[in-house]
């Protein structure tokens, strides 16, 4: 066997690095370009949504006859258990109409009886922003606390409805009934 | 050719054909080609992670939804306290386009006092409000008329859909002014393409022709005209933000952009390229995307920028801090104009307009303005509320819906105030190095909701928030628990307890002498509890606040919601007690409402980005006093107003209007506070200076002034609260503060607790002197024990 010269074949088996890897990067990166002329390029749609700007909407004619979300309870849809809301705020400016808020506590109370009880807090809780001083909202979140436990709260409430009640003795009542549950379920 | 030169030529060839015939061997020949396979996959692996890389990058910023923070929603009812300019206001905060005949949901009306709004459907934590027609009629300061625009029939209660008024970004990014492509000027887009990177929207994220053309360029115009690096790869280099100029760096750069437009279109990259290159720091914040940067230099949003402006925010990007144009205006201006001829030159300008430009200044505000957000101090207490309940990332990328407290037009009116009578305070007051601050927050007394918060006296800021960060000693603001304390023992003090204001010292524990002064520096002998506190005495205030201990006030206190620990030193009494001016506001909330104490609170609820509740933040209430001592109280803090250090409300505010408060000014008048409310509203005000320096203003001369204009402005209401059945009423003598009857002229009626009503009976009244002699002094006797200064040594053991 003829002995080759090894160091010129060296010379072939380690031709210089740098220009080695350069053409290799060359070759791959052409062969990417390729692919990619002639795979499908996956596209994302551009759609966000921050908010900034309302949806536009096309006002179809089931929006003019939606209904709204309270109607005016003429009185005649509240049943006997349901105690009139009571007149207790006395300050210098005009209330929020009963109208408004009786609106809301029933909502309240429908929620309650889908057994929603948060819910229906929410919606005391709204009540109250708009008519704050109104003792008949506070007793029926009291109400609503005790029913869920939380007597601490049921008490204070209770009490905040005492501390703005007028001349409702039945209110009153219902209050003190109230502090009394939460103080002996409390074993207190 | 020699014969030399053909042997080599032919040794050359055969040695070149030998190599060949070698490589192709194929022995040698697998070697090489696994050798290119083994760099082709591990290129490819490489490639494939440099993709994931950019897509989770690109994605993750442009798919990451912040959190959305709504004010409250306006509702309204039939005979709401509202008018038809405040209701008008609201609708552009919510951006309801303003038409003659409103069809849309988000458009209305205005016929004078009329309306006709078209609302927009919104699902809130209770369920979805739909969108409705609706007919609003204004009359006297009131919505008279709320009903369905097309049947007429009459609405009890209509609530609008929420304004955003912020987002939540991640910490290290601040706010961001997100702007969309459509609503970019199209000067921008021009500009940008021309001077960053020609051939945008032709190349595939790297452009050789740019980069030898930029080359040309740059050697023509004799400076860099022109970067070589095209716009993907600049956004490629903003995402990782190592500023490497590395081979290797430059190597992925170029292969990251090419996935980029790969993947993405020229509108999508432009779009994030604008929101997210890197135009220049704030302190610790980066300002990235161009919408922040209009705000940041001109304090004017994108769309409103002028041709020269925008052509120096083009400018800038090459090296935002090189060419800083406050630091460096001369090479901001030069490199400004650059661009402004390369548009001429591009004829996207003309000849004229660039002229014109050239000729105009910079336009960079002054001073650094570090905020976009509209409402800064507000936004900074909803997060640390939501800090508790939700991690940083689901607030930053979830798209959240948060609902808030604030009330807009509250806020605005909190901000007005306080900016106008500050900055004519801080006249008088301000130095060079140290100016007057300001913070003051507004609570509603019924629910503890904060309706409004400001943390600098330019509202904007987003920075220290004094809100609830300046902790500072809030003075005579202490007094009403020293006396609420006090009046928790009817059967020693009571609204008329005579008290001594006279010198006082006392040897502390650890040997010092303590000898408090009242603040006109004199002695005003014995007072009534009453004028005690409308006036602030502190050598009375001192006096009771021994005789009942001070740890005892601290309960106080601490019923009233004060959490931070307090050391009972009798200074305590005179309100050497550091508190944030929203500690300041639970602590008189307590008192506001009527003894119970409610957390306040700036959420309401939380929803996800698609409309499901996640957590509910409900009002609870906790009974901490009785409600006749309260009353008690209450009727003193009224008095501090109509007679007291408070009463300079009065000459701006209705004479009919109830309000409640006390005045604070702690040592060397360094803060100056108040804390006053009416039936409806509180409102902390402080004013200070953050070095601590003097301020020259009591709390009646600064921070009640301040609190007045607020509340002109915000329409508190009276509440007329019936007295508490523990309360039995009793009419008094103005003069000597003694029971009265109908033989004296100058009484005013004040409450008692029942059964101790003092029965010592004024010189005026006919009881007095049909009670000489033994009878008085026995009464002396009892009455003694009502006044204070005397220690229960004393009692026991005779006067």
């Amino acid at each position: 066997m003829m002995s080759h010269d090894f160091s010129t074949q060296n010379d072939i088996i380690n031709p210089s690095q740098p220009r080695f890897i350069y053409q290799l990067t060359v070759y791959c990166v052409l062969l990417m370009l390729v692919t990619s002329a002639c795979t499908t390029t996956p596209k994302s749609t551009g759609m966000r949504d921050d908010g900034l700007t309302a949806p536009v909407e096309e006002v179809s004619p089931e929006i003019v006859e939606q209904k709204p979300k309270y109607t005016f309870e003429n009185g005649s849809q509240r049943g006997d258990d349901l105690p009139p809301v009571t007149d207790s705020g006395n300050y210098e400016q005009k209330r929020a109409p009963t109208g408004t808020v009786i609106a809301l506590l029933n909502q309240a109370r429908d929620q309650q009886r889908n057994g929603k009880p948060e819910r229906a807090a929410a919606v005391l809780e709204r009540a109250l922003r708009i008519d704050p001083r109104n003792a008949q909202l506070w007793s029926e979140l009291a109400q609503i606390r005790l029913q869920q436990g939380k007597l601490d709260q049921a008490e204070s409430l209770a009490a905040k409805s005492n501390a703005l009640v007028k001349d409702d003795d039945e209110l009153k009542q219902r209050n003190a009934n109230i502090i009394k549950q939460a103080r002996y379920l409390r074993g207190g | 050719m020699s014969k030399r030169m053909r042997r080599t030529r032919r040794r050359t060839k055969r040695r070149l054909a030998e190599k060949i015939a070698w490589l192709l061997r194929w022995q040698n020949l697998r070697w090489i080609l696994s050798g290119m396979l083994l760099f082709g996959s591990s290129f490819s692996a490489y490639v494939f992670y440099l993709d994931y890389q950019v897509r989770h990058q690109f994605e993750g910023k442009r798919w990451a939804i912040p959190a959305r923070v709504y004010a409250r929603p306006l509702e309204v009812y039939p005979d709401m306290a509202l008018n038809a300019e405040q209701f008008e206001n609201e609708l552009s905060v919510l951006a309801y386009h303003h038409t003659d005949s409103p069809k849309q949901p988000g458009s209305y009306s205005r016929n004078g006092d009329h309306f006709v709004v078209i609302t927009r459907d919104f699902t809130f934590w209770d369920g979805s409000e739909p969108s409705l027609p609706i007919r609003l009629d204004f009359e006297n300061e009131r919505l008279v008329g709320l009903q369905h625009a097309y049947q007429g029939t009459e609405l009890p209660l209509v609530r609008l859909d929420p304004g955003i008024i912020g987002r939540i970004y991640p910490s290290h990014t601040e706010d961001r002014v997100l702007v969309k492509l459509e609503d970019v000027p199209p000067l921008l887009v021009k500009a940008l393409v021309v001077v960053e990177d020609r051939d945008f929207y032709e190349h595939n994220g790297i452009a050789l022709r740019s980069i030898a053309r930029a080359m040309w360029a740059n050697i023509r115009a004799g400076g860099m005209v022109q970067g070589g690096s095209t716009l993907t790869q600049q956004l490629v280099k903003n995402f990782f933000l190592s500023n490497e100029r590395t081979l290797w760096r430059k190597f992925n750069e170029a292969i990251m952009s090419l996935l980029l437009e790969w993947h993405y279109e020229k509108n999508e990259i432009l779009e994030a390229y604008i929101n997210e290159i890197y135009l220049g720091q704030d302190g610790k914040r980066s300002i990235h995307g161009f919408g922040l940067a209009s705000q940041f230099y001109f304090e004017k949003p994108l769309k409103k920028l002028s041709t020269e402006q925008i052509a120096l925010l083009v400018a800038m990007v090459k090296g935002p801090s090189f060419y800083d144009p406050r630091r460096y205006e001369q090479r901001a201006r030069e490199r400004r104009d650059l661009v402004l001829e390369l548009l001429e030159q591009q004829m996207i300008l003309t000849e004229l307009d660039m002229v014109n430009a050239k000729d105009r200044p910079l336009g960079v505000t002054t001073r650094a303005k570090s905020t976009i957000s509209t409402y800064p101090a507000f936004i900074d207490l909803v997060r640390r509320q939501l800090r508790t309940d939700y991690k940083e990332e689901d607030l930053t990328s979830e798209g959240l819906q948060i609902f808030t407290t604030l009330d807009p037009v509250i806020q605005f009116e909190t901000e007005k105030s306080l900016t106008r009578r500050v900055e004519q305070l801080g006249q008088r007051v301000d130095s060079k190095d140290s100016e007057l601050q300001a913070s003051a927050v507004v609570v509603s007394v019924e629910s503890g909701e904060v309706l409004s918060i400001v943390g600098d006296r330019n509202p904007r800021f987003a920075g220290f928030n004094r809100a609830i960060d300046a902790v500072r000693p809030i003075g005579s603001l202490i007094k009403p628990a020293v006396y609420l304390t006090a009046l928790q023992q009817p059967e020693h003090y009571s609204l008329i307890s005579r008290i001594d204001d006279g010198p006082l010292s006392l040897k502390l524990d650890n040997g010092d002498m303590w000898a408090p002064e009242n603040y006109d520096h004199e002695f005003h002998g014995e007072v009534p509890l009453i004028t005690a506190l409308s006036n602030s005495y502190n050598l009375a205030a001192a006096r009771v606040g021994m005789d009942i201990g001070v740890p005892q006030v601290i309960d106080t206190l601490q019923r009233m919601g004060v959490t931070r620990e307090m050391k009972p030193y009798p200074s305590l009494l005179l309100g050497a007690v550091p508190l944030s001016p929203l500690e300041v506001a639970q602590m008189y909330h307590t008192i506001a409402s009527g003894g119970f104490r409610t957390p306040l609170r700036a959420i309401r609820e939380v929803l996800t980005a698609k409309g499901e509740p996640l957590t509910r933040y409900p009002l609870s209430v906790e009974k901490e006093f009785d409600a006749a001592q309260i009353y008690l109280l209450n009727t003193a803090l009224m008095n501090v107003m109509r007679e007291g250090t408070g009463r300079y409300a009065y000459s701006s505010l209705p004479a009919s209007l109830v309000v409640s408060g006390k005045t604070g000014t702690s040592d060397d008048l360094r803060d100056s506070w108040f804390a006053g409310y009416t039936g409806d509203k509180l409102g902390v005000v402080w004013l200070g200076k953050d070095d601590n320096q003097p301020t020259q203003l009591t709390g009646s001369t600064g921070a009640l002034r301040v609190w007045t204009d607020i509340f002109r402005n915000i329409r508190p209401q009276s509440a007329v609260i019936t007295p508490p059945d523990t309360i039995e009423m009793a009419k008094v003598d103005k003069d000597t503060y003694l029971l009265a009857d109908s033989h004296c002229s100058d009484t005013i009626e004040l409450p008692f607790i029942k059964g101790h009503v003092p029965a010592l009976p004024a010189p005026c009244s006919e009881a007095y002197s049909s009670q000489e002699g033994e009878q008085a002094s026995d009464q002396q006797d009892d009455q003694q024990d009502q006044k204070s200064g005397r220690g229960f040594f004393d009692r026991l053991f005779g006067r």
